[in-house]
Protein backbone atom coordinates (compact mmCIF):
# COMPACT_ATOMS: atom_id res chain seq x y z
CA UNK A 1 0.00 0.00 0.00
CA UNK A 2 1.19 3.65 -1.00
CA UNK A 3 -0.18 6.87 -1.13
CA UNK A 4 0.78 9.21 -3.98
CA UNK A 5 0.77 12.81 -3.07
CA UNK A 6 0.84 15.26 -5.63
CA UNK A 7 -0.79 19.03 -6.26
CA UNK A 8 -0.92 18.62 -10.57
CA UNK A 9 -1.47 15.47 -12.17
CA UNK A 10 -1.16 15.50 -15.77
CA UNK A 11 -0.62 13.02 -19.16
CA UNK A 12 2.52 11.54 -20.04
CA UNK A 13 2.45 14.46 -23.18
CA UNK A 14 2.31 17.06 -20.58
CA UNK A 15 -0.80 18.67 -21.82
CA UNK A 16 -4.09 20.21 -19.71
CA UNK A 17 -6.12 18.88 -22.47
CA UNK A 18 -5.25 15.34 -22.99
CA UNK A 19 -6.85 13.00 -20.19
CA UNK A 20 -4.93 10.92 -17.78
CA UNK A 21 -6.57 7.61 -17.41
CA UNK A 22 -6.88 6.17 -14.19
CA UNK A 23 -8.99 2.98 -15.54
CA UNK A 24 -10.25 2.20 -11.81
CA UNK A 25 -12.28 5.10 -12.02
CA UNK A 26 -13.16 5.90 -15.61
CA UNK A 27 -17.08 4.76 -15.06
CA UNK A 28 -17.02 7.11 -12.10
CA UNK A 29 -16.52 10.16 -14.12
CA UNK A 30 -18.90 12.22 -16.52
CA UNK A 31 -18.48 11.66 -20.30
CA UNK A 32 -20.03 14.57 -21.02
CA UNK A 33 -21.79 17.68 -19.79
CA UNK A 34 -23.63 20.74 -21.14
CA UNK A 35 -25.34 23.91 -19.69
CA UNK A 36 -27.00 26.04 -22.21
CA UNK A 37 -29.46 28.62 -22.81
CA UNK A 38 -32.68 27.83 -24.52
CA UNK A 39 -34.42 31.08 -24.75
CA UNK A 40 -33.56 33.96 -27.35
CA UNK A 41 -30.50 32.85 -29.12
CA UNK A 42 -30.20 29.23 -28.00
CA UNK A 43 -26.65 29.09 -26.49
CA UNK A 44 -23.98 27.01 -24.92
CA UNK A 45 -23.32 28.38 -21.47
CA UNK A 46 -20.20 25.41 -20.92
CA UNK A 47 -19.64 21.90 -21.87
CA UNK A 48 -17.32 19.40 -21.85
CA UNK A 49 -17.39 16.50 -25.23
CA UNK A 50 -20.24 18.55 -27.09
CA UNK A 51 -19.83 18.97 -30.23
CA UNK A 52 -22.74 20.97 -30.49
CA UNK A 53 -26.27 21.45 -29.68
CA UNK A 54 -29.21 21.12 -32.06
CA UNK A 55 -32.47 23.30 -31.39
CA UNK A 56 -35.32 21.47 -33.04
CA UNK A 57 -38.23 23.93 -31.85
CA UNK A 58 -39.69 24.88 -28.78
CA UNK A 59 -38.69 23.09 -26.29
CA UNK A 60 -36.90 20.73 -28.11
CA UNK A 61 -32.98 20.60 -27.62
CA UNK A 62 -30.34 17.65 -28.41
CA UNK A 63 -27.00 17.30 -27.14
CA UNK A 64 -24.03 16.00 -29.46
CA UNK A 65 -21.53 14.57 -27.81
CA UNK A 66 -18.07 14.94 -29.89
CA UNK A 67 -16.57 11.51 -28.79
CA UNK A 68 -19.45 8.60 -28.67
CA UNK A 69 -20.31 6.74 -25.79
CA UNK A 70 -19.32 3.11 -26.90
CA UNK A 71 -23.18 1.80 -26.47
CA UNK A 72 -26.62 3.29 -25.36
CA UNK A 73 -26.52 1.88 -22.25
CA UNK A 74 -25.56 5.09 -20.74
CA UNK A 75 -26.98 7.12 -17.88
CA UNK A 76 -28.18 10.38 -18.44
CA UNK A 77 -29.16 13.47 -15.84
CA UNK A 78 -31.24 16.30 -16.91
CA UNK A 79 -32.08 19.48 -15.16
CA UNK A 80 -33.93 22.62 -16.16
CA UNK A 81 -33.95 25.94 -14.69
CA UNK A 82 -36.11 28.41 -15.18
CA UNK A 83 -36.74 32.40 -15.69
CA UNK A 84 -38.86 33.72 -12.58
CA UNK A 85 -40.28 36.78 -14.91
CA UNK A 86 -41.84 34.03 -17.45
CA UNK A 87 -42.95 31.17 -15.72
CA UNK A 88 -44.66 31.36 -12.04
CA UNK A 89 -43.42 29.50 -9.42
CA UNK A 90 -46.64 27.04 -9.60
CA UNK A 91 -46.13 26.45 -12.81
CA UNK A 92 -45.11 23.00 -13.58
CA UNK A 93 -41.62 22.84 -15.91
CA UNK A 94 -40.44 18.99 -16.92
CA UNK A 95 -38.19 17.88 -19.22
CA UNK A 96 -37.71 14.04 -20.68
CA UNK A 97 -35.56 12.34 -23.18
CA UNK A 98 -37.07 10.75 -26.59
CA UNK A 99 -35.45 7.49 -26.03
CA UNK A 100 -36.38 6.71 -29.97
CA UNK A 101 -33.83 9.53 -30.93
CA UNK A 102 -30.91 7.77 -28.07
CA UNK A 103 -27.45 7.05 -30.08
CA UNK A 104 -23.96 6.93 -29.00
CA UNK A 105 -23.79 10.12 -29.41
CA UNK A 106 -27.24 11.67 -29.04
CA UNK A 107 -29.48 12.79 -26.41
CA UNK A 108 -32.47 14.40 -27.47
CA UNK A 109 -35.05 15.97 -25.21
CA UNK A 110 -38.46 17.83 -24.97
CA UNK A 111 -39.32 20.69 -22.05
CA UNK A 112 -42.59 20.77 -21.28
CA UNK A 113 -44.95 23.26 -19.72
CA UNK A 114 -47.89 23.13 -17.45
CA UNK A 115 -50.03 26.30 -16.28
CA UNK A 116 -53.17 25.19 -15.08
CA UNK A 117 -52.81 21.91 -12.86
CA UNK A 118 -54.71 20.09 -15.78
CA UNK A 119 -53.73 17.83 -18.11
CA UNK A 120 -52.52 20.41 -21.10
CA UNK A 121 -49.25 20.92 -21.42
CA UNK A 122 -46.86 22.67 -24.36
CA UNK A 123 -43.48 22.32 -25.19
CA UNK A 124 -41.57 24.91 -23.38
CA UNK A 125 -38.20 26.76 -23.70
CA UNK A 126 -36.26 26.93 -20.69
CA UNK A 127 -33.49 29.31 -19.52
CA UNK A 128 -31.26 27.09 -18.43
CA UNK A 129 -30.81 23.32 -19.58
CA UNK A 130 -28.40 21.23 -18.21
CA UNK A 131 -27.35 17.41 -18.89
CA UNK A 132 -24.92 15.02 -17.39
CA UNK A 133 -23.91 11.66 -18.98
CA UNK A 134 -22.49 8.39 -17.35
CA UNK A 135 -21.51 6.02 -18.68
CA UNK A 136 -19.06 3.76 -20.87
CA UNK B 1 -22.13 30.33 -36.27
CA UNK B 2 -24.83 28.32 -37.18
CA UNK B 3 -25.88 25.23 -38.89
CA UNK B 4 -28.99 25.34 -40.42
CA UNK B 5 -30.87 21.95 -41.87
CA UNK B 6 -34.26 21.10 -42.37
CA UNK B 7 -35.89 17.63 -41.38
CA UNK B 8 -37.96 15.66 -43.73
CA UNK B 9 -41.12 16.76 -41.95
CA UNK B 10 -40.18 20.56 -42.77
CA UNK B 11 -39.18 21.49 -39.46
CA UNK B 12 -36.38 23.84 -39.28
CA UNK B 13 -33.56 23.03 -37.10
CA UNK B 14 -30.68 25.14 -36.15
CA UNK B 15 -27.33 23.81 -34.26
CA UNK B 16 -24.66 25.89 -32.38
CA UNK B 17 -21.83 24.71 -32.31
CA UNK B 18 -19.46 24.18 -29.22
CA UNK B 19 -16.67 27.00 -29.09
CA UNK B 20 -14.31 24.60 -26.83
CA UNK B 21 -15.01 21.86 -29.21
CA UNK B 22 -11.92 21.55 -31.34
CA UNK B 23 -13.85 20.09 -34.72
CA UNK B 24 -14.08 22.94 -37.63
CA UNK B 25 -18.33 24.16 -38.04
CA UNK B 26 -17.92 22.23 -40.91
CA UNK B 27 -16.91 19.51 -39.62
CA UNK B 28 -19.22 19.67 -37.25
CA UNK B 29 -21.98 20.24 -39.87
CA UNK B 30 -21.00 17.12 -41.31
CA UNK B 31 -21.27 15.39 -38.05
CA UNK B 32 -24.22 16.54 -36.20
CA UNK B 33 -26.31 17.02 -39.77
CA UNK B 34 -28.49 14.00 -39.94
CA UNK B 35 -27.34 11.70 -42.89
CA UNK B 36 -28.53 12.59 -46.16
CA UNK B 37 -29.92 16.50 -44.81
CA UNK B 38 -28.55 19.17 -46.72
CA UNK B 39 -27.33 22.07 -44.71
CA UNK B 40 -26.34 25.69 -44.24
CA UNK B 41 -23.60 27.04 -42.32
CA UNK B 42 -25.16 31.02 -41.32
CA UNK B 43 -24.13 33.52 -38.88
CA UNK B 44 -25.73 34.36 -35.78
CA UNK B 45 -27.81 36.96 -37.07
CA UNK B 46 -29.26 35.06 -39.44
CA UNK B 47 -30.92 32.94 -36.72
CA UNK B 48 -34.26 34.98 -35.11
CA UNK B 49 -33.67 35.62 -31.23
CA UNK B 50 -37.46 36.16 -30.94
CA UNK B 51 -38.69 32.48 -30.61
CA UNK B 52 -42.67 32.90 -30.13
CA UNK B 53 -43.36 31.77 -32.93
CA UNK B 54 -40.37 28.91 -33.43
CA UNK B 55 -42.25 26.14 -34.47
CA UNK B 56 -43.09 28.26 -37.67
CA UNK B 57 -39.81 29.02 -39.20
CA UNK B 58 -39.19 28.43 -42.67
CA UNK B 59 -36.53 27.94 -44.61
CA UNK B 60 -35.83 27.76 -48.27
CA UNK B 61 -34.67 24.31 -49.42
CA UNK B 62 -32.91 25.36 -52.20
CA UNK B 63 -30.34 27.93 -50.01
CA UNK B 64 -28.77 24.92 -48.33
CA UNK B 65 -26.07 24.58 -50.81
CA UNK B 66 -23.50 23.87 -48.12
CA UNK B 67 -23.72 20.24 -47.65
CA UNK B 68 -25.00 17.23 -46.55
CA UNK B 69 -24.71 15.11 -43.73
CA UNK B 70 -22.26 12.40 -43.09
Amino acid sequence: MSTIKANTLLHSDGTTTTQPSIPALDKRMAKAWLSMNGTGTVAINDSYNISSITDGGTGWYQANLTTAMSNTNFSVALSIGYDGSVHNDDHMLGVKERMSDRTTSVVKVLCNLNTNGGSYTDNADVLMYNLIVFGA
Amino acid sequence: MKIIYQEADGNVCVITPAANCSLTDAQTALKDVPTGLKFKIVDDSVVPSDRVFRNAWAVDAATLTDGVGD
